[in-house]
């Protein structure tokens, strides 16, 4: 294991690669003020991650680059010849393999062949499986207007080659742009390389690279397919390499919504190229420019943009007006970017064809993108709201509107005159409210249930990695709608839970608004930022950022405005995060008055949340009547404005089914909390730390109800989600150990518990300071296993530790520091000093029954060590160990913890 | 090739279940299998080309286990082939500069699903030897540049066979990337 020191030499490393360059190196001196050792080698491996190379001879290339980055093979034509045939020359070569022109070796036949070849160097056992699989492939089709496959075999020196009939002829698009063919001789040429494609799919082989290069006309004028070079045959799965290097490979302009979105392909897929193909050849162009466009932009123009109507898109008016109507309807029912919307087969498309050629009604109907949106919601409603990047959507939504609005303003005012401004942007922003909803039926088809592939997050994931790629060099002249989209991204990636993107995205929008914006928009960007810095445990820059963001609001507005009243309650969540309650409490009640305010005197959404954090103050306070209260005022305000499957909804449910644990209602926090994850597993994937809290509630219940492998099970779930999300050291992991540790306790477990507890201690040192309660509440449970372990004076020490923390932060009657004291008892009995044993649980015995302080299990445990200083002190131990028993058959009727008299051990 | 096929099943299987003796007994039968075909390469490919470590280990683990093997085998198979297959590329390097045939007549390709690193001995040499370093400090990123680079397991096998986020092993590899590039910068600090 790596020990301290490297430990935080590597926090400090990524924390400096979040930063602008120019402001790394004062972050690392600032961070190692007083160790140079450790700041030179931070120093140094900072300057090591941003070589490219150093004494390596490093090549980091994609392998698409690769094969793209070689030298011309035309002057090292190594071969005369392959198997039976000369060669003559080489025609082409590609990024799997290359393509010569040879003639047979014998007098029989004479006519020319095409020999592919797989590649001669960086040979790679995939493009050879490949290549072995495109060769069977053709020899199964046997087709007209398919290239015929003539022979196969493998050269001496193990390579595997392919021998196809020879097309001397010219690309199908310059053929018909030659030709001058009238629309219906397009059709006729057309719907021959239909019946092509149609036979490969009753031979259950999708081509997925349909595109004018791969069609050559002869002289006959018979179209002929040439390349199934990424062909697949249906039945087999998706492997990841394969999309990868596909969508590489294969041209965007032809390349279906799902293709780009690396999803699974289906035969729809080349009926979508097909049209394509064919809104070319009426149009003389594609449905999106492509040319230089980014990764990013060619995402969205396949996967969002509507395409223009081919009539639209003819120039020539009169040409355009011939195909209007029913041929516009093929085509972009065909290109339509559902899959389920696209005709079921190619001869379904080539039927329609003819009905148009014969004058009947065609299938194709024109497509409203409201009528689109109200079909896909309604019947993925649930699936859509349960995708797991919902949030993401909304999140990607709101920028992207933003991002339109600027454009379209922009756009409107360089084109128009003054007086025409405004009917513009009026008529531009109903565009745009367009665009959002196109952007959404995007989105949702990204997420459609139906694509079949797991990990929905991926795609997402990568849509997101995309736009923060592509946003990283554009907009550079639009700083306030950069900003803006940096925030979305950031949030957006906290939302998936990846705090470190999120926190980068984040630095990037403020930074922008500090240069740019008002007060205000860099106040909300501070707010932000600090937020999901609170979330990371980076707590010390979260604390600074809120303050002067909750001060620049202040200073700068005259009326109280929602991003002052969200600040408050960041802030208020932060400083309850830092064990600093009544200012925690202040803040929050600030927040609902600022936001009451700012909704003009009336109940607003925000307030349901700020009291859900006042319902956690109220908690760790150890008024669990009141914070109960408070949790389900907030469900009713969360429900009247968000609904009862908003995720604000859901999470505060999970908050009631914690305060139900601890008033001792576990059956009922089991079925509350069973409700939350229901409800969570639609909006949350399965490693959703959302989720983990929500495990361990259930767990503390188990815990309670002596369930305890069901307990341990749920623990150890939770766990896993945290460390897989935030690593093994994180605030949430911690917290969840302790009560973990309370449950390996009642076990007898204890050396378990003690690891944990130690663990759980010392995430928790790290993260606060020292006056921080809940390390005091730490120290408290440490003691108890220590006890049991028989380490009395360590226990001694933790004890006096804890009280000195709670004497300070807590009233007498705590909870947390009842708890103290009977472990203080335990402690004091251990040591066989009575007199102190007896004063402690004195203590103890004053709030031992008030009905809000302790739950049932808390206080059942300190009956019987009442019992056990009562039976120390020669008393009749029964009473106190009856009411014990009485508590636990009050949770359950067979609760493992019941002790007959004569099996209470002390 | 069916009998051996079995028998490595069965110590993969073995080695799952902690027996000890088990990788001991597969390591040899992994390092003859891709030290044939590394000389095999060797000697078939001229000087200029190169050829990947990765893929090695793929053909290594088809000749034997089958195409039919089971998901899980291929990861503890990779896993085991990592450590073998750096040892095979240090032995190559050595006898290569031992035999004084220059270094550039061996490269060799570590790579990935995104990137590659193209080596030629006396880098090889140096990177075994920052590796070696590394694994006193932290065994565990040494793990993830064997996995990743040596034996081709893919970044998400990975996170599956660690436990670890995305997220973490993306930190992983960029810390270990800087740390092994500051060390082959300046060994002898």
């Amino acid at each position: 294991m790596t020990d301290d020191s490297q430990q935080r030499i590597e926090a400090i490393f990524h924390q400096a690669l979040q930063l602008p360059d120019e402001e790394q190196q004062a972050f690392i001196e600032s961070a190692f003020k007083d160790d140079p050792d450790m700041l030179a080698e931070v120093m140094d491996l900072l300057a090591a991650s941003k070589q490219e190379s150093v004494a390596l001879n490093r090549v980091l290339k994609s392998p698409v680059l690769m094969s793209e980055d070689l030298e011309p093979s035309e002057n090292k034509l190594e071969f005369k010849r392959i198997g039976a045939y000369l060669i003559e020359k080489e025609i082409s070569h590609g990024g799997m393999g290359r393509v010569f022109l040879g003639r047979r070796d014998d007098q029989e036949f004479t006519s020319q062949v095409a020999i592919k070849l797989v590649r001669v160097d960086r040979r790679s056992a995939w493009a050879e499986a490949k290549f072995k699989e495109e060769r069977q492939i053709l020899a199964n089709l046997n087709h007209a207007n398919i290239a015929m496959m003539l022979d196969g075999g493998t050269t001496d020196d193990g390579q595997p080659y392919v021998v196809m009939e020879y097309v001397d002829g010219v690309h199908i698009n310059e053929f018909v742009k030659s030709q001058q063919l009238s629309v219906v001789e397009k059709l006729d040429l057309f719907m021959r390389v239909c019946d092509a494609i149609s036979h490969a799919h009753k031979n259950l082989v999708i081509h997925r690279d349909i595109k004018p290069s791969n069609i050559m006309v002869n002289s006959d004028g018979q179209p002929k397919l040439l390349d199934f070079g990424i062909a697949k045959i249906m039945s087999e799965g998706q492997d990841m390499q394969a999309t990868v290097t596909q969508m590489a490979m294969m041209t965007p302009t032809y390349a279906s919504p799902e293709q780009i979105r690396g999803e699974s392909i289906s035969t729809a897929s080349d009926i979508y190229s097909l049209g394509v193909l064919l809104y070319e050849f009426l149009t003389e162009k594609p449905p999106f420019e492509v040319g230089s466009a980014s990764p990013a932009e060619i995402v969205k123009a396949v996967c969002d943009t509507q395409p223009v109507k081919p009539s639209e898109a003819i120039e020539n008016e009169a040409v355009g007006k011939s195909i209007r109507g029913d041929l516009d309807n093929i085509v972009l029912k065909a290109i339509n970017k559902d899959v389920m919307r696209r005709y079921e087969s190619v001869d379904g498309l080539v039927t329609d064809i003819k009905n148009y050629l014969a004058g009947r009604p065609v299938i194709a109907a024109p497509d409203s993108s409201w009528y689109r949106f109200h079909k896909f919601y309604g019947r993925n409603r649930w699936s859509v709201l349960g995708a797991a990047t919902f949030g993401l959507t909304l999140a990607l939504v709101v920028g992207f509107y933003t991002w339109q609005l600027a454009t379209e303003k922009d756009r409107a005012i360089k084109a128009e005159a003054d007086a025409l401004l405004a009917a513009e942007i009026a008529q531009q922003e109903a565009q745009t409210a367009n665009r959002v909803s196109e952007f959404l039926i995007g989105i949702f088809e990204a997420n459609d249930p139906r694509a079949g592939m797991p990990g929905k997050d991926l795609s997402a994931r990568q849509l997101l990695d995309l736009g923060a790629q592509s946003l990283t060099e554009s907009l550079d002249d639009e700083p306030a709608t950069k900003a803006h989209l940096w925030r979305t991204i950031g949030l957006a990636y906290a939302h998936m839970g990846d705090f470190e993107a999120g926190i980068a995205a984040l630095r990037q929008s403020l930074a922008l608004h500090q240069a740019h914006s008002s007060p205000l928009d860099q106040g909300e960007a501070m707010n932000r930022l600090a937020e999901i810095l609170r979330k990371a445990d980076q707590f010390d820059e979260a604390v600074r950022l809120h303050r002067q963001a909750i001060e620049l609001h202040e200073s700068s507005q005259q009326q109280p405005t929602w991003e002052l009243a969200d600040a408050h309650n960041n802030f208020g969540l932060l400083l309850y995060n830092l064990g600093q309650y009544d200012e925690a409490e202040a803040s929050l009640k600030k927040a609902i008055q600022t936001h009451r305010a700012a909704a003009g005197g009336q109940e607003a959404a925000s307030v349901g949340i700020n009291m859900h954090n006042l319902s956690l103050i109220l908690r760790v306070r150890g008024k669990y009547k009141e914070a109960e209260a408070m949790i389900r005022t907030s469900l009713d305000i969360t429900a009247q404005f968000r609904g009862e499957d908003s995720t604000s909804w859901i999470v505060s449910l999970q908050q009631l089914g914690r305060i139900q644990n601890d008033l001792g209602q576990y059956e009922e926090a089991l079925k509350t909390v069973d409700k939350a994850l229901q409800m969570g597993a639609k909006h949350y994937n399965p490693d959703n730390p959302r989720l983990a809290a929500m495990y361990s509630r259930k767990a503390n219940s188990y815990h309670a109800l002596g369930r305890y492998e069901e307990a341990e099970a749920m623990y150890l779930k939770s766990a896993a989600i945290y460390v897989g999300a935030h690593g093994p050291d994180s605030w949430n992991e911690a917290y969840m150990e302790l009560y973990y540790a309370q449950m390996l306790m009642s076990q007898g477990r204890y050396a378990e518990a003690h690891e944990k507890l130690t663990h759980s201690l010392a995430v928790r040192t790290r993260l606060f300071a020292n006056d921080h309660p809940a390390i005091a509440i730490a120290k408290t449970h440490l003691a108890d296993a220590k006890l049991a372990l028989g380490a009395v004076d360590e226990a001694n020490q933790l004890l006096i530790e804890a009280f000195e923390v709670f004497n300070q932060r807590f009233d007498a009657n705590h909870p947390e520091l009842a708890w103290a004291h009977l472990v203080a008892a335990k402690l004091n009995r251990y040591k066989k000093n009575l007199p102190d044993a007896v004063e402690h649980m004195a203590t103890v015995a004053a709030v031992i029954d008030h009905p809000v302080s302790w739950s049932p299990l808390t206080r059942a445990l300190a009956y019987q060590e009442w019992a056990c200083l009562d039976s120390a002190t020669a008393n009749d131990s029964r009473s106190k160990l009856q009411t014990a028993n009485n508590i636990l058959k009050s949770i359950h009727p067979n609760h493992p913890l019941i002790k007959p008299h004569n099996q209470l051990k002390c | 090739m069916g009998e051996e096929n079995h028998s490595v099943t069965q110590l993969l299987s073995d080695y799952r279940n902690g027996d000890p003796q088990a990788e001991q007994k597969l390591l040899p039968l992994v390092y003859d299998e891709l030290k044939r075909l590394a000389q095999n390469h060797m000697n078939k490919e001229s000087a200029a080309h190169t050829w990947q470590a990765t893929e090695l280990v793929h053909e290594a683990m088809i000749k034997l286990l089958g195409k039919d093997m089971a998901y899980q085998d291929r990861h503890h198979f990779c896993a085991v082939a990592s450590v073998v297959m750096r040892r095979v590329l240090v032995d190559h390097a050595r006898a290569k500069k031992s035999a004084k045939r220059g270094a550039d007549f061996f490269q060799v390709t570590l790579s990935n699903e995104q990137a590659d690193l193209t080596l030629v001995a006396e880098d090889l040499l140096s990177l075994d030897q920052a590796l070696t370093k590394l694994a006193a400090k932290d065994a565990r990123k040494v793990q993830i540049i064997e996995w990743i680079y040596f034996a081709g397991l893919e970044q998400a096998e990975v996170c599956e066979q660690m436990g670890i986020s995305r997220t973490s092993l993306h930190r992983e590899l960029v810390f270990t990337k800087a740390w092994l590039k500051r060390e082959i910068g300046n060994p002898h600090d």
